[in-house]
């Protein structure tokens, strides 16, 4: 216990320190660009979390970030980078969209139907790059990526063709059914809807399905060790797969939400690249479901507060694109980080090799 | 004259922890001075500050007659001190030179002058015998060759004092024999070397002087030629040592359990790798697999625990076919198996030890509630248990399995094989790299089982192991079984010539 909890220590630092050097770069561009980071950082920070509205608004953006994160951080556990989480999300929401628009059904039933028509489409659209693999042993990250531009091309088909609504200026499918609409927790002007609550609710689920069931004790040893857990006769390529489809049908789910519970309908380019931030929120989380609430929250807030950085002081929003990667780059010095807060503080006892 | 190297009462703490107590033993110039003892036993940590990487909490370290305080392994390697590291740090794409050299450049601010560099590397590998080209790429070389890189690397820094930590662990015997000329050719040039070991042979067999230490403390600086290995054994575990596992109860003539029928394997096409083989394993014996490495021995084992999909014949385990099927349907057909490599198949590190106990039997009923959710308190109670038993070292099975010692992370191992309470046993090498007191352990373990009334079938690549564990030897050469012989009989010079193919046994033998 001892051995494994002060190895969590250690991790939770690292992201930490990383995240605070990111900060520290970002204020320096923010600087370099003729404006005082201070005031800069205090207007993201007044923006992310200075009233119940603004926190509400944080929380919703880290919604759709904490379902892609989970789908990232179930497939890393097991070796496999699904870089496809855009395009997963993506097929999500136009599953349940369509499931809102056309389906006529009591809203005990339909907010469900929706939510597993999103997880089914997500399923089913890693599931080709599964099937990719296993017939023709193509990559997975390879295929996974170029699923992503099939899927945004074909969902911006969609809702500009057969699925646009009739006499409307905008790309986009009509609105969904009310008996679709993710109800909302808090009255208007907040914004959190139940989606947060099945978000939270899915960081359980897979907490439990990696940490509880066998299904997800093989995937923890397929992830550390594949040729052990070949040895002791755990399907690795099973596995594997399996943590491909599960990833999807998070990242669908992830689609689904936004669509019943944010905007009601799906709309040319709606995602923000909600898939492709699920991997920094992974990366940061250590493939942690729990870690990944921290993480999407950090990243949803940067956002929410960057609008009212841009309106009060004038910094571009997309200073957070750079803050965000530069968090990557800093995670990717992990060795570093670990390696002076392992040996920085002792004397003589330096390795030299 | 001066020792070499010279110890003065060092003491290293690392906080409560005494790593080194009041260590005294000097280093003659140009011997082959062996620092034996048993894994955690400190070794490591005194060749460390000899090599300067850390400073004693109190004590004196001389180096030719003079006191020294290093407070980096720049400073050793500045008094003529290298040190061959157990595992290698070595890039594998760059070349022998290239990887010499770093650190060390020939040649201007801006231009390598590779010739001059690869010129004196060549005389070097000439003058040691080490058959290294210095523009081979390192990642081509095998494990022998890399640690002659190892070496090169040390005395093109121009050491007169050279540090080997378990140099021999990662060879074959074979290998083990051209090691030990390399050193005997060092030691002729007039270099010291003190050279850490917990295999007894090649202590015996190379070192003038033998320091022993034990729990951090020196129990004795011998002679090789004062001291017999049994008495080595006993100075560094502290009792008295018997391999070959202890009492075997006679068993009447047993059943097959593992009949091998004709099998055949070919890999790359054409490579003949076990040709037309059988052989039977008896319930309650111990079959030891003796042989020259690469005879086919690694892929008879791949068959047997279905790793190795690819062969013809049939295998019969407890009278049933393992052909085609699954490893976790042979596992559970009736195998324990004990791999090679403990890192790379038996364990995944990073689980605690009561995750890996679990490896493979984790969707039984004991283990998991209809297959799918884990019972951890059963899991933990029953790790307690095994832990107990096998007497694995940690502070509690939550321990990652990483932590432990190699003696009992392969503990681990034998516990969840003898757990499935298999008929089959095959130990593949089950004691590489341990220390004399997990080995006698482990053949107890061994034993046991076949006095159990399970069959075992052994590999291994050290003879004294095959001979003090078995009751029947075959033998394999060139994918094939040379013959079969009665271990009570045979002697290791028969064995040999088998092994090298130039004997068969006229007769095969029975146990009774």
């Amino acid at each position: 216990m001892k051995g494994k909890s002060r190895g969590f220590l250690i991790e939770a630092q690292i992201t930490l320190i990383a995240i605070l050097l990111a900060f520290l770069v970002g204020g320096v561009i923010i600087a370099l660009m003729g404006e005082n980071p201070f005031r800069a950082y205090g207007a993201l920070l007044q923006g992310a979390f200075g009233s119940p509205v603004a926190l509400s608004y944080s929380l919703t953006k880290a919604v759709p970030l904490i379902f892609t994160g989970l789908a990232v951080a179930v497939a890393t556990r097991c070796t496999v980078f699904n870089i496809g989480a855009e395009g997963q999300l993506l097929m999500g929401a136009m599953a349940a969209g369509l499931v809102g628009v056309y389906v006529d059904l009591p809203m005990v039933i339909h907010i469900p139907l929706c939510i597993l028509a999103g997880a089914a489409a997500g399923f089913l659209w890693a599931g080709i790059a599964a099937a990719l693999k296993f017939a023709r042993n193509v990559h997975v990250v390879i295929a996974t990526i170029m699923l992503n531009y099939v899927a945004t091309f074909f969902v911006q088909y969609l809702v500009n063709g057969p699925f646009k609504e009739e006499n409307s200026t905008i790309s986009g499918t009509a609105r969904i059914a009310g008996s679709a609409q993710l109800p909302l927790l808090f009255p208007r002007p907040m914004s959190l809807n139940i989606g947060f609550i099945l978000a939270i609710i899915m960081i359980f689920v897979c907490w439990f399905l990696l940490k509880k069931t066998t299904a997800g004790y093989e995937l923890r040893a397929v992830g550390l060790n594949a040729n052990a857990s070949r040895t002791s006769g755990i399907n690795i390529k099973k596995n594997m797969f399996l943590a491909l489809l599960i990833s999807g049908a998070l990242a669908g789910i992830g689609g689904a939400v936004e669509v019943q519970g944010s905007i009601y309908r799906v709309v040319d380019g709606f995602s923000p690249g909600y898939g492709f931030n699920g991997i920094p929120v992974a990366m940061m989380a250590h493939g942690n479901p729990v870690a990944v609430f921290f993480s999407a929250f950090l990243l949803g807030a940067m956002r929410n507060g960057a609008l009212n950085m841009q309106i009060q002081v004038g910094v571009s929003q997309d200073i957070v694109d750079i803050i965000q990667g530069l968090v990557l780059i800093f995670l990717g010095c992990d060795y570093m980080i670990r390696y002076y807060l392992e040996h920085g503080t002792k004397k003589g006892g330096k390795a030299d090799a | 004259m001066a020792y070499a190297v010279e110890l003065r009462h060092i003491t290293k703490r690392f906080g409560q922890f005494t790593a080194n107590d009041d260590i005294s033993f000097g280093v003659e110039q140009g011997q082959i001075h062996s620092l034996a003892g048993e894994n955690g036993a400190g070794k490591t940590t005194l060749m460390n500050i000899i090599y300067g990487l850390y400073t004693p909490t109190s004590g004196e370290l001389l180096i030719n007659g003079k006191p020294v305080h290093f407070t980096s392994s720049k400073d050793a390697i500045h008094m003529g001190i290298g040190m061959v590291h157990q595992h290698f740090m070595l890039v594998p794409k760059m070349t022998v030179a290239e990887n010499i050299i770093a650190g060390e450049e020939t040649g201007s601010k801006w231009f390598l002058d590779r010739k001059t560099a690869e010129k004196r590397i060549a005389e070097l590998s000439e003058r040691y015998g080490m058959k290294i080209d210095p523009k081979e790429k390192v990642g081509n070389l095998s494990v022998t060759m890399q640690q002659r890189v190892e070496i090169l690397k040390v005395l093109y820094r121009n050491a007169k004092i050279l540090i080997f930590d378990e140099p021999t662990a990662v060879l074959t015997p074979q290998e083990i024999d051209e090691f030990c000329e390399i050193l005997l050719k060092l030691k002729a040039q007039g270099n010291t070397i003190l050279f850490i070991s917990h295999k007894l042979a090649e202590v015996m067999k190379i070192s003038d002087k033998v320091t022993v230490i034990r729990r951090g403390r020196v129990t004795g600086t011998f002679g090789t030629a004062d001291i017999t290995s049994e008495e080595l054994a006993k100075s560094m575990v502290g009792r008295e040592i018997v391999l070959g596992g202890g009492e075997r109860e006679q068993r009447s003539d047993g059943h097959l359990v593992l009949d091998i029928q004709n099998v055949t394997c070919v890999k790359n096409k054409t490579i003949r790798k076990i040709d037309s083989l059988s052989l039977g394993v008896k319930a309650g014996e111990i079959m030891g697999v003796a042989g020259v490495d690469g005879n086919g021995q690694e892929e008879l084992a791949a068959m047997i625990s279905g790793q190795e999909e690819n062969w013809t014949g049939d295998i019969l385990l407890n009278g049933k076919s393992i052909k085609g099927r699954k490893i976790h349907e042979i596992l559970d057909q009736g195998l324990g198996y004990i791999p090679e490599d403990r890192h790379k198949d038996g364990l995944v590190l990073e689980f605690s030890i009561a995750e890996n106990m679990i490896l493979g039997l984790h969707k039984r009923q004991e283990f998991a509630e209809n297959g799918m959710i884990l019972k951890e308190g059963a899991i933990h109670d029953t790790s307690d248990k095994l832990k107990e038993q096998f007497d694995i070292r940690c502070t509690g099975v939550e321990e990652p399995a990483a932590s432990l010692s190699g003696g009992n992370q392969q503990k681990i191992v034998i516990a969840r094989a003898v757990y499935r309470d298999p008929h089959l046993i095959l130990a593949v090498q089950p004691t590489r790299g341990l220390d004399v007191g997990a080995i006698e352990y482990i053949h107890q373990v061994l034993v046991n089982e076949r006095n159990k009334g399970k069959a075992v079938l052994l590999f291994s690549l050290e003879l004294d192991e095959i001979l003090a564990l078995s009751d029947r030897i075959a033998v394999i050469y060139k994918g094939q079984i040379a013959g079969i012989v009665d271990a009570k009989t045979t002697t290791k010079e028969e064995l040999g010539l088998m092994m090298l193919g130039q004997k068969t046994a006229t007769e095969e033998v029975n146990v009774g």
